[in-house]
């Protein structure tokens, strides 16, 4: 019996597949630098500005929106541009030409770096901030739609550059579009009127407000269109088939009509009442905050408490402390000034100061062209001052000295409880405005 | 001389610094003359104008030929010292000119001390990355400060953001001056970084 031989079974080697030319793409070159370089810009930015914008969604919003506008657009077009000459400054552009697929779909894939890169870094820093803003806010949501514009906005700028470096040979090309787009996108922000909409870096600061719902879409549509647009006019071959360009360009003329259609000072913002709501707390008087405001409110109760005592059952005191956009509304109500700009985060971080302004608010009269003169003029306002720092002391490096006034200050100190109310209840009805009717300690 | 000076592309970016100094000194002069903007509005001009002037140094520092000059006899450092020195000196001067008045705020000496710091950087950045994107690390640095600094000097502010500060602070300027020679050493020392294939 012969046994025949037969070769041991292989498994043919699976061939190794090249990795997709648009995957090579992206992790090649400057794009993923790009990246890091628009994530840390807003990181960096929204750092330093942290206490200003950690406790609202309106206001980390805004401020992302700006930092992704001003800082990472001109970045993006700079970097952009600089990837667009790349072909030319390694002299590879006729192999490209060589290489059996279409210039619009080789074109895509260059761009695809370009457009995607910032873009990622954009949202990556926006997941960060929002995350960062979370634990700390009462009411509303972070206007993602409009985050999700930017991001389409900064990777239409990305795209805009590429084609811009494809275009000029010159060296200075790409610091040159990023200043440029600096100079353009910082005025377009400041500019009055409905174009400023279409800027990506048009600043909105109004805390009960939020976007009407098709501003994101259209924003995105305006921005895109452009760069797509931009990009079949480039890209398209034989050059016929460049009418198609014409598509994305109508949709980007009546996205832009859309956006210029806006109110010229409010555009897409209307206001919220869900925001603005009041919120109250069972004190006496009762501390009324906006629903946005909402986890400052037992700081700011707790802040103005020892006033509260002070004043309770004075005639003229106020029935209530409101805060926020409708201001005091019931006879009693007395306005309070902005919490926020004494907050950190969920907190209050100087009390001691918001108490000086609140106090500060409860005693400034409006005043008329004329009020406030007279030979006992310096007199009230000293005396003005003194009742303020009898009941809240400024805060040492706050407001102005008080040396003058410590004589009254002492005299104050000096009465008895009852003779303090009854100084109280003359002074809280006086007019401020009037000089003679202020009444001396 | 000549050819030297063609090779680097020198004329075109002499010329582009005199006009970055007319669109700097007419930016300046436009932003004062706005109805509610006063000289203060000028801090975007003392960033962007020797950023742009740095931008414009950077990149004339590529060389076409650098195999071929690493053969020559003579040392290059001197040319390379020269070729940092004097067109920043011109930039220094014309953007100094750009900004005049208020040298407490963002006058002549901000101008001065941005172009110094900003060319350096960006002449730190020519060995490393290469000249011709040069100009990145410069543009990066003053996009991630110029909103993140606060109004005043706290959290070291005069250091880490020093672009963006009034003109006499002592803080601000040994940074920049730091970055200047910093730059300038090491780009004179080591060229720029051949960037292979790269026309």
């Amino acid at each position: 019996m012969t046994a025949t031989l037969t070769p041991p079974r292989a498994d043919r080697p699976t061939p190794a597949r090249p990795p997709a030319p648009l995957r090579t793409e992206l992790r090649r070159g400057l794009g993923p630098w790009t990246g890091v370089a628009v994530a840390l810009t807003v990181l960096v930015t929204m750092y330093g500005k942290a206490p200003e914008w950690q406790g609202r969604w309106a206001d980390a919003t805004n401020l992302l929106h700006v930092a992704a506008g001003l800082l990472c657009g001109p970045l993006a077009l700079a970097a952009g541009c600089w990837q667009g000459g790349r072909d030319r400054r390694r002299g590879t552009t006729e192999l490209w030409e060589s290489v059996p697929r279409s210039p619009l779909r080789r074109l895509l894939v260059a761009v695809g770096p370009s457009a995607f890169w910032p873009a990622a870094g954009l949202l990556f820093a926006d997941a960060v901030c929002l995350l960062a803003t979370w634990p700390y806010v009462s009411a509303g949501r972070p206007f993602l739609e409009l985050l999700a514009a930017d991001a389409v906005a900064v990777a239409a700028l990305g795209a805009l550059g590429h084609l811009a470096g494809r275009v000029i040979r010159w060296r200075l090309a790409a610091p040159l579009l990023g200043i440029v787009g600096y100079v353009v996108l910082g005025l377009a922000a400041y500019t009055a009127g409905p174009a400023r909409w279409l800027g990506p870096a048009g600043e909105h600061q109004f805390f009960w407000d939020r976007p009407v719902w098709w501003f994101g879409p259209v924003s995105m549509a305006w921005t895109a269109g452009l760069a797509l647009a931009a990009l079949l006019a480039y890209g398209l071959r034989p050059a016929r088939l460049r009418v198609l360009a014409l598509i994305p360009l109508a949709v980007t003329v009546g996205a832009a009509g859309l956006i210029l259609r806006l109110p010229r000072d409010e555009g897409p913002w209307r206001p919220d009442p869900a925001l603005s709501r009041q919120v109250c707390d069972g004190g006496t008087p009762q501390v009324c905050l906006t629903a946005v405001d909402e986890s400052l409110l037992p700081d700011v109760s707790a802040a103005l408490a020892p006033l509260s005592a002070r004043l309770k059952g004075v005639p003229g005191a106020p029935v209530r402390w409101v805060s926020g956009l409708a201001g005091p509304a019931l006879p009693g109500d007395v306005a309070l000034p902005s919490v926020r700009q004494d907050a950190v985060r969920d907190r209050l971080a100087h009390p001691d100061l918001y108490l000086n302004s609140a106090v500060n608010w409860l005693f400034s009269d409006s005043c008329r062209p004329g009020d406030g003169t007279g030979p006992n003029a310096e007199r009230a306002s000293t005396i003005n001052l003194a009742v303020i720092e009898w009941l809240a002391p400024t805060p040492e490096g706050y407001g102005p000295a008080t040396t003058g006034a410590q004589p009254y200050i002492d005299r104050l100190k000096a009465k008895s409880p009852a003779e303090q109310r009854a100084y109280l209840t003359r002074f809280l009805a006086a007019n401020t405005c009037r000089p003679d009717e202020v009444p001396i300690p | 001389m000549r050819l030297y000076l063609r090779s680097r592309g020198l004329p075109g970016a002499l010329a582009a610094l005199l006009g970055t100094a007319a669109a700097a000194a007419w930016a300046a002069w436009w932003l004062v003359s706005l109805p509610d903007f006063d000289h203060t509005a000028r801090l975007p001009v003392v960033v962007l104008g020797p950023l742009l002037a740095a931008g414009v140094i950077g990149t004339s520092l590529h060389t076409p030929s650098d195999e071929l000059d690493r053969t020559a006899v003579r040392a290059w450092w001197p040319r390379r010292l020269a070729h940092l020195l004097a067109p920043t000196a011109l930039a220094v001067g014309l953007l100094a000119l750009a900004v005049p008045g208020h040298a407490e705020e963002f006058g002549a000496p901000a101008a001065v001390r941005n172009t110094l710091g900003l060319v350096g950087m960006a002449a730190s950045a020519a060995p490393l990355v290469g000249a011709r994107l040069s100009w990145l690390p410069p543009t990066f640095y003053a996009g991630v400060v110029y909103l993140a600094a606060p109004s005043g000097t706290e959290g070291g502010a005069a250091w880490w953001a020093w672009v963006t500060r009034p003109g006499p602070e002592g803080e601000a300027w040994a940074v920049a001056a730091v970055a200047f020679a910093a730059g300038t050493a090491l780009y004179a020392w080591r060229g720029s970084r051949r960037t292979t294939g790269e026309a």
